[in-house]
């Protein structure tokens, strides 16, 4: 398989983040290297998605510090363009068919095949249809197509197999293993197990 | 990005039950209500043409910018965009020019007709068109700043309104001037046109930083 352009990696040092104001993680430290994936586990409200966000940097961290790492030089911030981030809700729009949901954001990723990313989600057969009038588990499929569709190094995902079925679930980890086989890094939240080989960071609430 | 942004509000506008014409229809009957309501005299309402114009507008745009933010925070498509990218920017950019699409450029082509109701002639009318949309980007960047503030508040399109009156009194004080000065003084080029030229150029520069800036805490 293809080896991703870049080799990125990324470090939480003693890392929290508050919510509300109140702090809500604390003491987060572990590392990721190329190939690595992380499973965040913890009951609900213990945090997970607020960590992700602050990954993602769009939250900044109360303590400690986190640092992404890029072909041996450092930052603060997550490296240009490397980014796939998927939330506890499918970001798609009713009014769109699936097919116009994901090519929209393929053209923001630079992606071009968005077909062949609907076909490994299984979805290909209501790519024509309005993502209004598809099932919860469905529109779960057209959003992680992004996955399939963006060439990206990171990939941060918060309950990806939530309203997914059996082989759902399925396609999602054989999805992620690609990727890691890649040369790429996941950090995903989700109470399903998703195999050895990752790192498991449980918090507590 | 902001062209690709802007085709998918744009295709969604058109699909959600015609979206794009709330705002020229909540002109025509704020129009039409003005007209009514200050009487047949044709003296007394061509002196109330520019400010009732003005105000219709002004309200047209802040509404229709209303739930401008809403379903991209609401379905997490905002958290995505901003996660994935350094700058807000290109969506800011993309929301704007949405909004110039489907309210003010609806409203700006259709004034004239509108004002013709409340007894300025069609070609003044034409010009007054002009001068509107000189002052039409500061009422879009108003608008959209206002509505990044309110999102995710209940009753956040009221509050945006609320909000934007104090940005919007300089805009609707010298674009009601400026179509005075053209429907009574025949002066198109007034300085009270330029100065609400400059508010338009003032309000593009300073208003986008906040807008993103408020759309960030939203994600917090």
């Amino acid at each position: 398989m293809e080896q991703y352009r870049r080799a990125i990696s990324f470090r939480a040092d003693n890392a929290g983040c508050d919510r509300a104001g109140a702090a809500i993680v604390r003491g987060v430290s572990f590392e990721l290297a190329p190939g690595n994936g992380l499973q965040l586990f913890g009951p609900n409200g213990s945090g997970k998605s607020s960590l992700l966000s602050m990954f993602a940097g769009l939250i900044r961290p109360a303590d400690g510090r986190v640092s992404w790492r890029c072909d041996g030089r450092e930052f603060a911030a997550p490296v240009e363009d490397s980014i796939v981030f998927v939330g506890h809700e499918a970001a798609i729009k009713p009014a769109l068919s699936a097919s116009e949901n994901l090519s929209f954001w393929a053209r923001s990723y630079g992606a071009a095949n968005t077909e062949h990313a609907l076909e490994r989600l299984g979805a290909a057969s209501f790519m024509q249809l309005r993502a209004g009038k598809l099932s919860a588990g469905q529109r779960r499929r057209v959003d992680l197509a992004r996955l399939a569709a963006a060439q990206r190094e990171v990939w941060l995902l918060d309950e990806p197999t939530a309203a997914l079925d059996k082989d759902g679930v399925h396609i999602v980890r054989t999805l992620i293993n690609e990727h890691l086989a890649r040369g790429g890094i996941a950090i995903v939240a989700t109470h399903d197990d998703l195999g050895a080989g990752f790192q498991r960071l449980e918090l507590a609430r | 990005m902001t062209l690709s942004l802007l085709r998918r509000d744009i295709a969604i506008a058109f699909r959600s039950g015609g979206g794009w014409f709330y705002a020229v229809f909540f002109f025509a009957v704020f129009t039409a209500l003005a007209a009514i309501a200050f009487g047949p005299a044709l003296s007394a309402l061509a002196t109330a043409a520019p400010a009732a114009i003005w105000l219709a507008a002004a309200l047209a745009v802040q509404f229709a910018a209303a739930d401008l933010f809403e379903s991209d925070v609401q379905d997490g498509s905002l958290r995505v965009l901003a996660a994935e990218r350094v700058s807000l920017f290109p969506y800011w950019l993309a929301k704007a020019v949405l909004l110039a699409l489907t309210a003010a450029a609806p409203l700006i082509a259709t004034a004239p007709l509108f004002l013709t109701m409340l007894g300025v002639p069609f070609t003044d009318g034409i010009s007054v068109s002009a001068i509107m949309l000189t002052g039409a980007p500061a009422l879009i960047c108003i608008a959209v700043l206002t509505s990044a503030l309110s999102t995710g508040l209940r009753a956040g399109g009221l509050l945006a309104t609320i909000l934007a009156a104090p940005f919007a009194a300089p805009v609707l004080v010298f674009g009601v001037s400026a179509a005075r000065a053209l429907l009574e003084a025949g002066v198109l080029i007034s300085p009270e046109l330029l100065i609400l030229g400059a508010l338009s150029l003032f309000m593009m520069a300073a208003t986008p930083v906040f807008a993103i800036a408020a759309l960030r805490v939203s994600l917090e």
